[in-house]
């Protein structure tokens, strides 16, 4: 007989304190790891939290429409029989808030840092250990778009997660806008950590950068994944989406650009269009942001590498028949050995609106 | 990202703008730390220290400690903006704004009007105001209302330390005069800034929260009021909007409009006597353009009118607390 605490999580540094929008489960069920347990609220996004331990569901500490700080006891979980009074001993026990950060072992925090290399100033958040796995944004993002995978793989992977060139809290100097440039300076900061020989995973115009470091730079790249890729055959490119962003005045602006990437509309918060808003309001962001734009509609990067796809290793791709932004991949045109999966439940943020099934696709490859 | 105070970033805006840009200067009372006097010039940096570190850094020629003269600091600030440079002038108390409302109004606020548009006046004026300090009735006052029915001022008032930064910058490299007015009350609040520069254009609301039962307007040291109030409404399962429109001129209308049609329930949060103050003027938006979508009468939660009190009993009671917050709230429902 044992009792466990449901917790509320800590999904990215941001996250302070969580809404609980509804228990999926109620109060006597029996609980399998992995079943769902509530929607979560966050500043950032509405998730699932997940049940970590089997057992079960003794009590529902914190209901519907109750504001929880990280840590906090929100659920008991037992495993076989457990007096009502030592459950009620443990709740009272259990502190108010908890600092997950320290208690959760070294390595397991999520870490930020500056790092210089190749002549470039680099935003990285790093964290777990084990296989190296580099997860690069998309176009206008920031590391913090992982926060679920990082979160979910970070107990088994040493997670390395950069703001590209242009991006997040990166150097704005995007040079010309390649996906050289760009694979160049990812490549000479992961020499820089010492890292080789890494699972690569990459979404978007993330994803294409991924495919040009592992042609330009195969000592560090072992294995492929490519969630929602730019620049495989089959695929097109919205240019509503990119303009809007590098044209976005206003929040408003940025928000009906952010609605291009979803198909449910519900997944962009206002704390997600202000993220966003901040991040290109920074003194050269949406010129660096433009560069990249030019170059993704006027050169020849997509169709170069296109012409070297079966030079790539063997990639594992996560598409979406929903996806507004690069729609989906001609699956006849890729390489032997290459898999495609499709995901219906999201649209061009399938590691964000799905990300349990896009994270037990990427924990394959570890 | 690193936290600092609203304090610390204002004075990054200024430190970050003057070394993109010679043209950028400083002037104002003690702004350098008191040249002339027998202090360590560069030690004090103004009378809140937000101007700390500029005088060693950029020197006397670009920040200026000037006679205790408003007339004279305003009026000299708004005649290099005409010929050319950035001048940040700093107004101590918002207080001593009648002693240069001349070069405010009648000059600075003019001259692109009057010139055909061929003067263009990037002059920044930096001031604070607010009760709550025990200051007493001449360096308490809030004077937004005065400063946001004259055309061809701009006027700011940043909330936080992110937005202080944002529209500071922005402030410096708008081509028209502004008034950037500082809340005391929120020197020592701190919050994640960027260490880059950025701007945040004037007109824009920030929508802090986002609820469908009411909306709550606040401005300047209101606005965290306003949200503490939000979280005592939300433990009742009152869920509402919060807006601050960071600028008082431009007004971000559309906003609070939009909200108001989504919520149904207007309450203005205004540090001001009541008589021609944002709350009166918001609300009268919201009559004039929203009636049909109004359930309950406008809320506006602003001073008494009377001078600020100097008693500390009578100071907090002067200042619309979050419990007066709350309350109009919950009369709207």
């Amino acid at each position: 007989m044992t009792i466990k605490a449901i917790r509320m999580p800590k999904w990215g540094l941001a996250m302070e304190e969580g809404t609980i929008i509804e228990w999926i489960v109620q109060e006597g069920d029996d609980i399998a790891e992995g079943d769902e347990l509530m929607d979560i609220e966050t500043t950032k996004i509405t998730n699932v939290l997940e049940a970590t331990n089997s057992g079960r569901l003794a009590r529902i500490v914190a209901g519907a429409g109750e504001v929880m700080p990280v840590g906090a006891l929100i659920g008991v979980l037992t495993e076989g029989e457990v007096p009502e009074a030592e459950i009620d001993a443990f709740i009272a026990a259990s502190p108010a808030t908890v600092v997950e950060e320290d208690e959760a072992g070294e390595g397991d925090a999520l870490a930020v840092e500056t790092i210089e290399a190749g002549g470039r100033r680099l935003n990285v958040a790093t964290a777990g250990s084990g296989r190296p796995l580099v997860l690069i944004h998309g176009f206008s993002g920031d590391f913090n778009n992982w926060l679920f995978t990082i979160e979910d793989l970070k107990g088994s992977a040493r997670i390395v997660a950069p703001d590209l060139p242009g991006h997040g809290a990166s150097e704005k100097d995007v040079g010309d806008g390649s996906l050289g440039e760009m694979s160049d300076a990812l490549a000479a900061m992961l020499r820089h950590m010492d890292i080789a020989d890494a699972v690569v995973v990459g979404h978007s115009l993330g994803a294409a950068v991924a495919m040009c470091m592992a042609l330009d730079h195969p000592a560090l790249v072992a294995r492929l994944g490519l969630v929602c890729p730019a620049g495989l055959p089959g695929g097109t490119l919205n240019d509503d989406f990119l303009r809007a962003i590098v044209e976005a005045e206003k929040t408003r602006d940025v928000k009906k650009a952010l609605l291009l990437l979803v198909r449910d509309p519900d997944t962009v918060s206002r704390d997600m269009v202000d993220g966003v808003t901040r991040a290109i309001r920074l003194d050269g962001a949406q010129a660096a942001l433009g560069r990249i734009r030019a170059r993704m509609l006027e050169g020849d990067d997509f169709a170069d590498l296109q012409a070297r796809l079966k030079d790539l290793p063997p990639a594992v791709v996560i598409a979406s028949p929903h996806d507004a932004i690069v729609g989906t991949p001609d699956a006849g045109a890729l390489p032997a050995g290459w898999t495609l999966h499709h995901i219906d439940a999201a649209g061009h943020l399938p590691h964000l609106e799905a990300a349990a099934e896009v994270n037990a696709l990427l924990r394959e490859l570890l | 990202m690193a936290r600092i105070s609203y304090r610390k970033a204002i004075n990054q805006a200024l430190e970050q703008e003057m070394a993109r840009d010679p043209n950028v200067i400083l002037m104002g009372i003690d702004v350098g730390g008191g040249s002339g006097g027998s202090g360590d010039v560069g030690s004090v940096g103004g009378v809140m220290g937000v101007t700390k570190g500029l005088y060693p850094r950029f020197g006397p020629d670009r920040v200026i400690d000037t006679p205790i003269s408003e007339s004279a600091i305003i009026g000299a600030a708004a005649g290099a903006a005409v010929t050319g440079m950035r001048p940040v002038a700093e107004l101590m108390f918002v207080d001593f704004l009648g002693v240069c409302l001349d070069q405010i109004y009648n000059q600075a606020a003019k001259f692109r009007y009057m010139f055909g548009g061929k003067a263009r006046t990037p002059l920044v004026i930096r001031t604070m105001g607010g009760a709550g300090m025990r200051a007493g009735a001449q360096h308490s006052q809030m004077l937004h209302p005065i400063l946001t029915m004259i055309p061809g001022l701009k006027v700011v008032m940043p909330s936080s330390p992110y937005d202080a930064k944002g529209l500071l910058i922005r402030a410096i490299r708008d081509d028209d005069p502004v008034v950037f007015l500082e809340s005391k009350a929120l020197y020592d609040m701190k919050g994640e800034v960027p260490e880059e520069a950025y701007e945040i254009p004037f007109g824009e609301a920030n929508w802090l929260r986002e609820g469908p039962d009411a909306t709550i307007v606040a401005f300047g040291a209101m606005v965290p009021r306003a949200m503490q109030a939000a979280d005592a409404l939300a433990k009742d399962g009152v869920r509402v909007t919060v807006l601050d429109p960071r600028t008082t001129s431009p007004l971000d209308e559309d906003a609070i409009l939009e909200s108001v049609e989504d919520t149904g329930r207007l309450i203005v949060v205004d540090e001001s006597p009541p008589r021609c103050s944002l709350a009166a003027d918001v609300a009268a938006l919201a009559a004039s353009r929203a009636f049909g979508a109004l359930k309950a009468p406008v809320g506006m939660v602003t001073c008494p009118h009377t001078p600020v009190p100097f008693a500390p009993n009578l100071e907090d009671a002067y200042m619309p607390s979050v419990e007066r917050i709350v309350a109009a709230v919950q009369a709207t429902l």
